[in-house]
């Protein structure tokens, strides 16, 4: 089956160079990868789920009808939209009374559930394809790195942790284990608590890093951009204190390893910390 | 001693003031019709309550029923997008309007809208 790939909120607003690099990588490696069209927001479980399991379901049926009807498996690289979407499936397949609910609102806007579609992380299609990246890499990434899975990439299991690791390994980096690894973000946090989302989660691995050997921080997951693109902002403008190493999504590295430029996609622009450091690293 | 003590908490939590967090909650009040403690004041026998959307979400919540997503895709980031190599909007409810009618059509049909006290025509939240 074809791969749709759902963007999500903040990939094509925030970080459009992540979605421009996964693209490359997917045609590089001959993935049957396109877009996942007409989306909507997953829709957020942290939120959503609290206020309404229910609605949550409903809203995230949306996007697995969606796919259905584009007859593509959905490809998520946002852990958060990932739990959404996978979850959602497993409780309307193990629940028909839910599945049937979900339905009566789906029909009256042309769309219906018959469990055919699939979920998948896009960690789960590249671990897949990992011989067919070895084969493409013609620029090792000669760098050390700490990376961030982040919460929801762990809930089910050790299975994605180690695709994660496994990948990142295979370009040439050197992963630098830190007692942050398996902290959050604090994305959810910053609705209740900011104070401890900013300085005792996200920003206390950003400090971390400033002080280690780490060229950068490697993650994956949108929602965690999310928060670390905030925390970075807010340093700077309530504490004056600057980031130096920059936060590089998954793709980007897989995409330079594969012999793409930068500016193929955009790697300069948008960013909270300017990469160019790394880049001089890496090309040179 | 006990106002002493009194007088370091309030440090404290001056120091633990976010004001990002403070801009988004006072983004979230404007997003409100009705104002409990004004409204306490001259109807001092009526009952607050605790809105089903709180102030701090319902920026977000808004763009999600005017948009379909949490985010939107302005002028500046169009630009930027383009530089990146990618088409100015993405193919999501951004550029595909009816799946954002078709969301909002069900979040009227399942009682959401009503349920969170928003009003669609002044895209805003009564409390």
């Amino acid at each position: 089956m074809n791969y749709g790939y759902f963007l999500g909120c903040v990939m094509p607003a925030k970080m459009p160079w992540a979605e421009k690099a996964t693209f490359l990588v997917a045609k590089h490696l001959n993935l049957p990868f396109d877009y996942l069209k007409g989306t909507l927001c997953c829709i957020r479980p942290g939120v959503w789920k609290a206020i309404n399991p229910d609605w949550w379901l409903l809203l995230t049926s949306q996007n697995l009808a969606l796919a259905e009807k584009q007859g593509v498996s959905i490809v998520d690289s946002c852990n958060g939209c990932y739990i959404s979407h996978y979850e959602c499936l497993e409780e309307i397949k193990n629940n028909p009374q839910k599945l049937l609910m979900v339905n009566n609102y789906l029909e009256k806007i042309g769309l219906k559930i018959e469990l055919k579609v699939d979920v998948k992380h896009f960690l789960e299609i590249l671990y897949e394809n990992l011989d067919k990246i070895k084969k493409n890499i013609v620029r090792p990434i000669k760098i050390k790195a700490i990376r961030h899975l982040g919460c929801h990439g762990r809930k089910h299991g050790e299975k994605l942790p180690n695709y994660f690791d496994e990948i990142i390994k295979s370009l040439g980096i050197e992963i630098i284990d830190t007692p942050y690894d398996r902290m959050c973000c604090g994305l959810l946090l910053y609705l209740s608590d900011p104070y401890t989302s900013v300085y005792r989660r996200a920003g206390l691995k950003l400090e971390y890093i400033e002080k280690s050997d780490a060229d950068c921080l490697i993650f994956i997951c949108s929602g965690c951009y999310d928060q670390f693109d905030r925390v970075v902002r807010i340093y700077k403008d309530e504490k004056g204190i600057e980031f130096k190493k920059p936060i590089i999504h998954l793709s980007e590295l897989l995409a330079l390893s594969f012999g793409y430029k930068p500016e193929d996609f955009g790697m300069m622009y948008y960013r909270p910390i300017s990469p160019i450091n790394l880049i001089n690293k890496v090309i040179s | 001693m006990k106002e002493e003590m009194k007088e370091e908490m309030k440090e404290e939590k001056i120091e633990e003031k976010v004001k990002a967090w403070e801009k988004l909650l006072e983004s979230g009040i404007k997003f409100t019709i009705f104002n409990q403690n004004e409204e306490s004041q001259l109807y001092p026998l009526r009952k607050l309550f605790r809105p089903s959307a709180p102030n701090i979400v319902k920026p977000a919540l808004q763009r999600d029923f005017e948009i379909g997503l949490v985010y939107p895709i302005d002028k500046n980031i169009e630009e930027i997008r383009e530089k990146c190599g990618l088409d100015r909007i993405p193919p999501t409810a951004h550029s595909i309007k009816e799946s954002l009618y078709n969301k909002i059509k069900i979040i009227e049909e399942a009682g959401i809208k009503d349920e969170l006290m928003y009003d669609k025509e002044k895209k805003k939240f009564y409390y």
